[in-house]
């Protein structure tokens, strides 16, 4: 009897909950269905157009113009809201490399990303063939571009992005130190190189650090001196690479030269590969550590930062006596505009802003980069004097990121240097290798 | 109660499935659909059928990838649990100290991993804290070049994971054992098994239920290891801790259209995953019912 009567209660309680929760049940799966199948208009509502007097709102994504990296973009956008007063600048710092392509590449995927994107030649390559890049190819700005960079933000016949600027990755030399030993000047030869790096031993200096735990830097010192001893006398490699003409071999004696430094006693190789080129090598060039070391020129607002002032960033001496280095450049940021976007009319203006080398001339004085217009104006700097000498006289070469150095043959070149260092394997064998892993 | 009535069970369920096929089963179906094409940066490709597979299939990268995660994942699973069992053996009976060391125990996961992979590359690095001791107590001859020599990079790293997640499974193991009968134990005592014997006849067998779920746990994780060999090594030097992990991420993320490619050889660690998980559950399982 008891039980019936619990049971009848119970019955009732379940009848008098079932209904609503059958109801709540159903809403709810009908919500997340409803949720998953509609896009989302955050992104919609953020970067829309308003009418009358109400600004646009434009959303911007950057690797540079962090607290650490300022790369005077704040300057610069304070400029562009000066003369763009209808338009509301949202600048969104997102850090750089791997981190920027997970946050960018699937807000890209689903339609949300910001109006205008920092990009480089290897991510407007990739996102251009995907669709996710507005053709700029109608801009003013197109027809000033200097012909060597236009490969870097074009696919086919379309213009994909405005560069910014021509980055050297080259030699950074402590000059206080050099001056220790008596040199007023960055080596210019290879002899003249090793006869500084001897002379820094005897001072009990230590000459040179190739930090390559990440196997960037290894990659760097062979691209730097192959701008010399290789692309000095055959400029178009790349192209005949490509086609088939040439081969890895004619890397050999920018191989030979890596691989002296080691058998001259300036490095080891071996410790090296141990030691962090992103978190350490900045720093101890900054605290003096060593004379020489190899970087990107977006280094150096960091060493000044850190507190060493009297440094110069020059191209490598990988040539023979008498000869004259060539910069090793990458065309590093550029800036290209979603495809998505819905505010393309503002989203231009900006990017037609920074093509205006006038207004970029404080990012390239940040970055100690040069400009990538033709008649574009240049930062007039003793730190980057041996690389602007080298660019004017028109010894420069370019990382063809965007046709055989891409991102996967640039991890396999350097895993290959990483081997070569550790005695895995012999010159010959790097070099049948590279030619056999690189060529597309 | 269950209800009889289908729409009622239905509707409960509903829920839980729309979130499962939205979370699992449409990520999973749509990787699988993206493989089959070219896709450049993860919009949609040409299809190409089974072309990735045939590429993976012949890929040594790929192919000395999985094999240096498999040996990786048996180090770390063994070392872990060896340790975690170690350390939970050790401190089952001292309760006034328990809690104090589980705390302990816990806390190097409680950091993030990129937060951990940054401080041991730094007491990693040639003239890091790990070489300077060793010179000061005088053994030059073990200093090495930890993460820039093939030969101890990929260990370095799994020392890493085992110092990481060796705490979580003693509080696992360290659980297990608080459950353990206190009458077996004290007759056991009785009888005169002390020590190895004690641990060997008695705890290790009613230890099963918690070993399953550590050696489950690690052995996924560490299948799955990322963060350590990203940060700390970059899978170098020459390519010699480059896991199935970092090789999806280099081709998923490394541009120049080889999306599709890394979402395959995500689909190839997903099988590994499952497979050896299912075994090795299989097994142990198998040992529980038998014990």
């Amino acid at each position: 009897m008891r039980s019936t009567i619990h049971g009848g209660a119970s019955a009732q309680i379940t009848r008098r909950l079932r209904r609503p929760s059958v109801v709540a049940a159903g809403a709810l799966s009908l919500g997340l269905a409803l949720t998953a199948c509609s896009g989302s208009t955050a992104a919609d509502d953020a970067s829309g157009s308003a009418g009358g007097d109400e600004q646009t709102v434009l959303k911007v994504y950057g690797w540079k113009g962090s607290d650490t990296e300022p790369a005077n973009i704040a300057g610069i956008n304070e400029a562009f809201s000066a003369a763009h007063p209808e338009i509301d600048l949202q600048y969104e710092f997102v850090p750089a490399n791997d981190a920027y392509i997970q946050r960018v590449q699937p807000e890209l995927l689903a339609g949300e990303s910001a109006d205008v994107l920092m990009t480089d030649p290897t991510k407007v390559a990739d996102w251009a063939t995907a669709g996710y890049l507005m053709d700029l190819s109608d801009s003013a700005w197109v027809d000033t571009l200097q012909d060597e960079v236009v490969p870097f933000v074009s696919q086919g016949e379309m213009v994909y992005a405005a560069p910014t600027e021509l980055i050297s990755i080259g030699l950074f030399a402590n000059m206080d130190l050099l001056a220790e030993v008596g040199l007023a000047e960055v080596p210019t030869t290879f002899p003249e190189f090793e006869e500084a790096m001897t002379a820094l031993e005897a001072a009990g200096i230590t000459p040179l650090a190739l930090p390559n735990k990440a196997g960037n830097t290894g990659s760097w010192v062979l691209q730097a001196i192959a701008a010399t001893r290789l692309y000095q006398d055959n400029p178009d490699w790349d192209q005949q690479f490509l086609d088939g003409e040439v081969s890895f071999e004619d890397w050999r004696s920018s191989v030979d030269q890596m691989m002296a430094l080691e058998e001259g006693g300036f490095i080891d190789y071996k410790t090296e590969l141990g030691v962090d080129e992103w978190a350490n090598a900045a720093f101890d060039f900054a605290a003096g550590k060593t004379a020489f070391f190899v970087q990107g020129a977006w280094s150096a607002a960091g060493i000044l930062d850190a507190g060493l002032e009297n440094f110069q960033i020059a191209p490598w001496p990988g040539g023979d006596a008498g000869s004259d280095p060539s910069n090793n450049y990458f065309v590093g940021v550029m800036w290209s505009v979603n495809a998505n976007t819905k505010v393309a009319d503002a989203a231009k203006a900006y990017v037609d802003f920074w093509a205006d080398p006038e207004n970029a001339l404080p990012f390239l004085e940040s970055e100690r980069a040069q400009s990538p217009w033709q008649g574009g104006v240049n930062p007039d700097d003793a730190t980057t004097a041996p690389t602007l000498a080298a660019f004017e006289a028109g010894r420069n070469r370019f990382l063809p990121n965007t046709t055989w150095m891409t991102w996967d043959a640039g991890k396999s070149l350097e895993s290959g240097i990483q081997s070569l260092q550790l005695g895995q394997i012999d010159e010959d064998e790097f070099i049948s290798t590279m030619d056999a892993q690189l060529r597309p | 109660m269950i209800s009889r009535r289908p729409v009622t069970a239905i509707a409960f369920m509903a829920p839980a499935v729309a979130i499962y096929l939205l979370v699992v089963i449409y990520p999973l179906v749509n990787s699988a659909l993206l493989s089959l094409t070219d896709s450049p940066a993860g919009n949609p490709g040409n299809f190409i059928g089974l072309e990735n597979f045939a590429t993976l299939a012949g890929d040594s990268q790929v192919t000395s990838a999985l094999y240096r995660t498999i040996a990786y994942a048996v180090v770390v699973v063994v070392l872990q649990n060896a340790i975690g069992l170690a350390l939970a053996r050790a401190f089952f009976r001292r309760m006034r100290a328990q809690r104090g060391l589980s705390v302990a125990f816990l806390l190097p996961m409680l950091i993030s991993p990129l937060m951990a992979a940054f401080i041991w590359s730094a007491l990693y690095a040639p003239n890091g804290a790990i070489n300077t001791v060793l010179e000061a107590v005088g053994l030059d001859s073990l200093t090495r070049i930890w993460l820039g020599d093939p030969s101890t990079a990929l260990w370095s790293i799994a020392a890493v994971n085992v110092w990481m997640f060796a705490g979580y499974s003693a509080a696992i193991f360290l659980a297990g054992y608080m459950n353990l009968p206190s009458e077996t134990l004290d007759a056991a005592r009785v009888d005169g098994a002390d020590g190895w014997r004690r641990f060997r006849w008695i705890e290790w067998p009613l230890l099963a239920p918690s070993l399953t779920v550590n050696v489950t746990l690690s052995l996924i994780g560490s299948l799955k290891v990322f963060e350590f060999p990203l940060v700390m090594t970059n899978g170098g030097p020459a390519g010699s801790t480059t896991t199935l992990t970092l090789v999806i991420y280099q081709k998923v993320f490394g541009g120049r259209g080889s999306f599709a490619y890394g979402i395959t050889v995500a689909l190839l660690l997903l099988v590994v995953v499952v497979v050896l998980t299912s075994i090795v559950s299989a097994v142990l399982r198998r040992r529980e019912e038998r014990i």
